[in-house]
């Protein structure tokens, strides 16, 4: 065996932690709520993260401390959410803990800002009556309107209805409508998480037309889509692909313009 | 990068292995001083020789690896406070000499080898001694010091020449040891087999959280079921959890061991990159620090270093003539479960001959190894249910996850063992949480074709509780599954007895794990006969 000190110098995590690459703040207008999504690279392709600190604050000039400590995160990636329904500006830093313990500088880490949208003003609760193309026992509709998160909507499982199945919401009279938030059920079963949906808007309940489509994960986080349908009457959502096979939802709510 | 994970050194169990320090600078960056020195290829003059450490650093025990006949690795990791918040177990973020002797001896007078490796924080001082120049076929004794301190005596023993034809091999092979569904009394019983060897086929560690005050054994630190662990200090302080059990210590420290991982060890039901938690790429870096942990708590040569998010685990290794294991990676390089995963019917994508479950890299390189194979007895050890499994009753309704899911993966292998004529094929795995002995068919819709080999499927060491011997489910799979000879439900390991004659397989089982001190019986005991495919119960 040899004795190498000139590589001790070399090994890698004997030297600083340098800070991490192309931080990014990116935040979408929500109805109701809002969040910034931070992203960024690993300080050098070589070295093995421990997690990343992420900072931020409502100042510019922060400084790192349990005040403007917001999370650790795994993984380069960091959703700052429940933000609003006011506007905020946002500034951040993220610092990464490799594998040694190193730690990387405060002072030399990147810092971006954001400034999320206003949220949306919900359209009442009561107004809404809720009817779907299939539902259990115990498990109607008009569960996703009660404003209880226990409670469900829950498409029939005896004999199990085969997918699309929708949840149509009829505010009553016209209205502009922006935004829709789709709480999936709370109680740790994945079944009828909605994932691939559409969203359709009508003034008569019969013609509809698609006002937006896409995928949400197939978690049970609240789930948001935002669109225009001016003048609408009703609003439907289809559940093209669920937990299962299924359709379920525990809140459904629909949001219009902010008051002026 | 030449030389460091040439397949050469991979693909043969016969080449030599002892790392040189040319092949390991040529990988640049990638910790390969750490590597150096927590093999003990190279020394330091700045590691600390006589440190001042809070407490004993051994509380995680020592464990020993991938023998060879004239070389075996030694494990053990510096952690005075083993679950210490950092995931650094209480050390100083310096790096630390640690000598180790290898003896012929308990009492260490008459010692073989001698050396030191260097602990780095970035190792969480982890080390991973590659002792050669010791003799084959042959018991050592080995420890480690730190400063004053002494671990415990581990005994490990070196395989016989490739060449020499043993008339007797004993092992063993476990999975699936979650800590919060039971204690760890098979490996207590274990410890008192006469074994050459210990195989882990995955589960080493389960990664979620707290399941909640109903288990037998609770999980430090707060949390529910969904607080998934995933940075580098969790599965760090995860694995040094797990280490603190004196039965798991003492399986460790009895034999040397051969471990593989399955998907808990990182992700439940993880396929490569892909976990519907997270997209690929933040999945990645998931992946780099389960496997980074996963390597500083297993006896793992320098060749399954990981490397950012990849690490080289499937291997072979032979027992002279008599057996040759071809140990594979299942989880790393698979496709992503078809259909949506977990049990379906009338999945297409299932037979997608594309899609693989090894990977076209690793089938290559097992059946050319089959191929070449002068052993009497050739061995799959891999993690999930290779035969068919019909459900429920219902011919088509199949394990997305296993075999089953990938069929053409195992067609490709049972056409493979065929014909290119491999002597004795027999496969091993774990994953289920049941025991099941079961024919290799040449096609398994059809019964009466002919039986090429046969699998053992070990039960697990205490995922998901005490079991039952023989539920109902288990009387209708067997007949949904004529190829299937025996199902148990209870806890335990599989230990095998193999001659030039015969391979002999006891499954043995305890009747609870929700306490600790339940006894092991031998629920069944199957034989295969040289030459004679199919197995018999005794």
């Amino acid at each position: 065996m040899s004795s190498n000190s000139d590589l001790d110098g070399a090994s890698l995590y004997r030297r600083p932690l340098g800070p991490v690459r192309d931080l990014r703040a990116t935040t979408e207008p929500a109805p109701d709520l809002q969040s910034v999504e931070l992203d960024w690279g690993p300080p050098q392709p070589d070295r093995v993260i421990d997690y990343y600190t992420i900072y931020g604050s409502r100042r510019p000039d922060f400084a790192p401390g349990t005040a403007s400590l917001l999370a650790r995160s795994p993984v380069s990636f960091y959703r700052h959410s429940e933000l609003g329904p006011d506007p905020e500006t946002w500034y951040y830093r993220v610092v990464a803990v490799d594998a040694a313990r190193k730690v990387g500088s405060f002072k030399r880490a990147p810092q971006v800002a954001a400034t999320t949208a206003a949220g949306l003003r919900r359209i009442p609760r009561e107004r809404l009556r809720a009817t779907a193309t299939s539902q259990h026992v115990g498990y109607e509709a008009a569960r996703a309107l009660d404003g209880d998160p226990a409670t469900i909507w829950h498409s029939e499982w005896q004999p199990p209805a085969p997918l699309p199945q929708s949840i149509t919401i009829d505010l009553g009279a016209n209205a502009d409508v922006e935004g829709l938030t789709y709480l999936p059920r709370q109680d740790g079963n994945q079944n009828g998480i909605i994932t691939e949906h559409a969203i359709y808007a009508s003034d008569d309940d019969r013609a509809y037309i698609r006002v937006t489509a896409g995928n949400w994960a197939g978690d049970a986080t609240t789930k948001s889509a935002m669109f225009s349908a001016p003048g609408t009457r009703y609003v439907r959502l289809e559940a093209i692909e669920g937990g299962g096979g299924y359709a379920a939802g525990a809140e459904i709510n629909l949001f219009g313009p902010a008051a002026d | 990068m030449n030389g460091f994970l040439d397949t050469e050194d991979m693909s043969s169990a016969k080449a030599p292995l002892k790392p040189s320090r040319r092949q390991f600078v040529g990988i640049g960056g990638v910790s390969a001083v750490s590597v150096l020195l927590g093999t003990g290829a190279i020394t330091t003059n700045t590691a600390v020789a006589q440190p001042t450490l809070p407490d004993n650093p051994f509380k995680l025990g020592v464990a020993s690896g991938d023998p060879r006949p004239d070389s075996v690795v030694l494990w053990t990791r510096l952690a005075p406070e083993p679950l210490a918040e950092d995931g650094h177990g209480g050390m100083h973020l310096v790096p630390i000499e640690v000598r180790y002797e290898v003896s012929a001896d308990e009492r260490f007078r008459r010692v073989a080898r001698r050396g030191s490796v260097v602990a780095t924080p970035e190792l969480a001082h982890s080390v991973h001694a590659e002792v050669f120049g010791l003799e084959p076929g042959r018991e050592y004794f080995y420890r480690f010091r730190v400063g004053r301190e002494v671990s415990p005596t581990g005994r490990t023993k070196t395989s016989p020449l490739p060449t020499a034809s043993p008339s007797s091999f004993s092992f063993a092979f476990a999975s699936c040891q979650d800590w919060q569904t039971g204690y760890y009394t098979a490996y207590r019983h274990l410890v008192e087999e006469d074994l050459d060897l210990v195989i882990h086929l995955g589960d080493y560690i389960y990664e979620a959280g707290s399941y909640g005050p109903s288990y037998p054994r609770p999980q430090p630190g707060p949390g529910t079921q969904r607080d998934v662990i995933r940075a580098l200090y969790e599965y760090r302080n995860r694995h040094a959890q797990y280490k603190t059990d004196e039965d798991l210590q003492a399986a460790h420290a009895a034999f040397p061991w051969v471990a593989v991982l399955d998907d808990h060890d990182v992700r439940d039901n993880f396929a490569d990159a892909h976990h519907w938690e997270l997209p690929p790429d933040l999945f990645r870096e998931q992946r780099t620090s389960a496997f980074r942990a996963y390597y500083e708590h297993l006896p793992l040569r320098h060749t399954s270093i990981p490397r950012g998010p990849d690490m080289r685990l499937y291997r072979r290794l032979r027992h002279g003539s008599l057996v040759e294991f071809n140990v594979l990676d299942t989880r790393q390089y698979r496709d992503d479960q078809a259909c949506g995963d977990g049990r379906q019917i009338d999945c297409d994508a299932r037979l997608d001959p594309d899609r693989s479950i090894l990977g076209p890299t690793q089938e290559r390189w097992l059946l050319d190894g089959l191929t070449a194979s002068d052993t009497t007895w050739n061995v799959l050890a891999q993690q999930v249910f290779f035969s068919r499994w019909a459900f429920d009753g219902n011919a088509e309704l199949r394990s997305m996850d296993a075999w089953d899911g990938y069929e053409p993966s195992r067609e490709r292998i049972l056409s493979g063992l065929t014909q290119r004529s491999v002597s004795n094929p027999v496969v091993i795995s774990g994953d289920i949480h049941v025991n099941v002995a079961a024919d290799i068919k040449a096609n398994f819709d059809d019964p009466d074709s002919e039986t090429i080999g046969s699998e053992f499927a070990g039960t697990a060491i205490s995922s998901v509780g005490d079991g039952t011997d023989f539920p109902a489910w288990a009387a209708r799979d067997l007949e949904t599954n004529p190829h299937f000879k025996f199902i148990n439900s209870q806890r335990g390991y599989v230990r095998c007895s193999v001659s030039p004659q015969q391979w002999r397989a006891d499954y043995r089982v305890v009747p609870y794990v929700s306490e600790p001190g339940a006894p092991i019986t031998t629920r069944s005991s199957f034989t295969i006969e040289n030459g004679r495919p199919g197995m018999e119960k005794t």
